[in-house]
C-alpha cells in the first residue's frame, strides 16, 4: 500500500487528502492548527498530526522514511521548499511535490530538483481559459 | 616610514536582516571598511540602526521583502560578492541563501540557521551555514582543550 504526507490541512491539503483516501492511498496529514484537523480526521480515523511541519523530529514521528509521497501545501514557498528539500536529499522520498504560491519561485524550484511544482495561479487561470473556450466556442 | 601599511580590500557586501544579529553585523563589517547594503521588509527596523552607521557613506538600506527574486535584484544584489541571509527565520534564510546562489549567483552566501540540524543538512547541499549551536559547542570544546593544557604544563 501506498503512504503519502501531506503538509498543511487548509482547502487544498484536505481536498488532496480526500481524493488520495478514495483512491486508497495510507496517509498522514500535518497541519499546524488543530481546528483544521477535526475535519481531516472525520474523514478517516486519527490521520491528521497537530504541529509545525519545518521540524525533522515531526517528520521522523509520521513515519517520512517509509513515505513514497511527499505533498506540501502550505501558503508560504519557504516552507514548502524547506520541507521538499528535507523530503527528497534527507529522506529520500522518491516523489515530491509542491504547491508555489508566488509564481516567481517556480524556476526556484525546478534549479533546485523538486520536479513536481505546482503553481497555484496558472491552474485557476488554466482552468477558466478551459470554461471560457468551451463559452467562445459555444458563441462562434 | 609609512605606517599600517596593511593593504584593506574593502569587500561589496549585502545583508538581509536588520534585526539584532543583521545590525551587529553590518557595524562591524562598515568599521572595517567594506561596503554593505543591508535590506529588510520593515522600514522601522531599519530605523533601529545606529545613525552613526546609517550616517557612513559605505552604507545604503533598502526595504523589501527578501524572499522576492525582483527585490533583491532591485536593491542591487547582483553587485555584491558576498552576501548575509541573517532574519529571524531559518526557512527564510535558506530561500534567499539559494535565490543568491542558485538564480542571481553570488559566489559567497551564508545563512543564520538555528535548528542544527536544518544547518547540518544543508551544509551537505552546498549551502554555507551559521548555526549557534555548532559555535557554542566548538567555543566550549576550545575552551576545554586550553585547560587541558595548561594542566599539562603545571604538571
Amino acid at each position: 500500500m501506498m503512504y503519502a504526507i501531506i503538509i498543511g490541512g487548509g482547502k487544498i491539503g484536505y481536498g488532496i487528502a480526500k481524493w488520495l483516501l478514495d483512491s486508497g492511498v495510507e496517509i498522514t496529514v500535518i497541519e499546524q492548527n488543530s481546528d483544521k484537523c477535526i475535519p481531516i480526521n472525520q474523514l478517516h480515523g486519527d490521520i491528521a498530526v497537530t504541529g509545525d511541519a519545518v521540524n525533522t523530529i515531526l517528520l521522523e514521528k509520521t513515519g517520512i522514511e517509509r513515505a513514497d509521497m511527499l505533498i506540501s501545501t502550505l501558503s508560504s514557498d519557504n516552507d514548502n521548499l524547506l520541507i521538499c528539500q528535507l523530503a527528497k536529499h534527507k529522506y529520500a522520498v522518491s516523489n515530491v511535490l509542491a504547491l508555489v504560491n508566488n509564481p516567481n519561485n517556480r524556476n526556484l524550484f525546478s534549479v533546485l530538483g523538486i520536479d513536481h511544482s505546482i503553481d497555484f495561479a496558472e491552474g485557476i487561470v488554466n482552468r477558466f481559459q478551459e470554461d471560457i473556450g468551451k463559452l467562445l466556442v459555444e458563441e462562434v | 616610514m609609512i605606517q599600517n601599511s596593511k593593504i584593506i580590500h574593502p569587500k561589496r557586501i549585502s545583508i538581509i536582516g536588520a534585526g539584532t544579529i543583521g545590525s551587529a553585523v553590518l557595524k562591524n563589517l562598515v568599521d572595517h571598511a567594506n561596503i554593505v547594503k543591508i535590506i529588510d521588509q520593515n522600514q522601522s527596523t531599519l530605523h533601529h540602526i545606529p545613525e552613526s552607521v546609517l550616517n557612513n557613506n559605505n552604507v545604503t538600506t533598502y526595504c523589501g521583502d527578501g524572499t522576492k527574486e525582483e527585490v533583491l535584484r532591485k536593491s542591487g544584489l547582483q553587485d555584491t560578492e558576498i552576501c548575509f541571509a541573517l532574519t529571524g527565520s531559518d526557512s527564510v534564510n535558506l530561500f534567499i541563501a539559494q535565490i543568491a546562489l542558485h538564480i542571481i549567483r553570488i559566489p559567497n552566501v551564508y545563512s543564520y540557521i538555528k535548528d542544527p540540524v536544518l544547518a547540518n543538512f544543508y551544509d551537505t547541499l552546498g549551502i554555507e551555514t551559521i548555526n549557534r549551536t555548532a559555535i557554542v559547542v566548538n567555543n566550549i570544546l576550545d575552551d576545554l582543550d586550553e585547560l587541558n593544557q595548561n594542566t599539562n604544563e603545571i604538571e
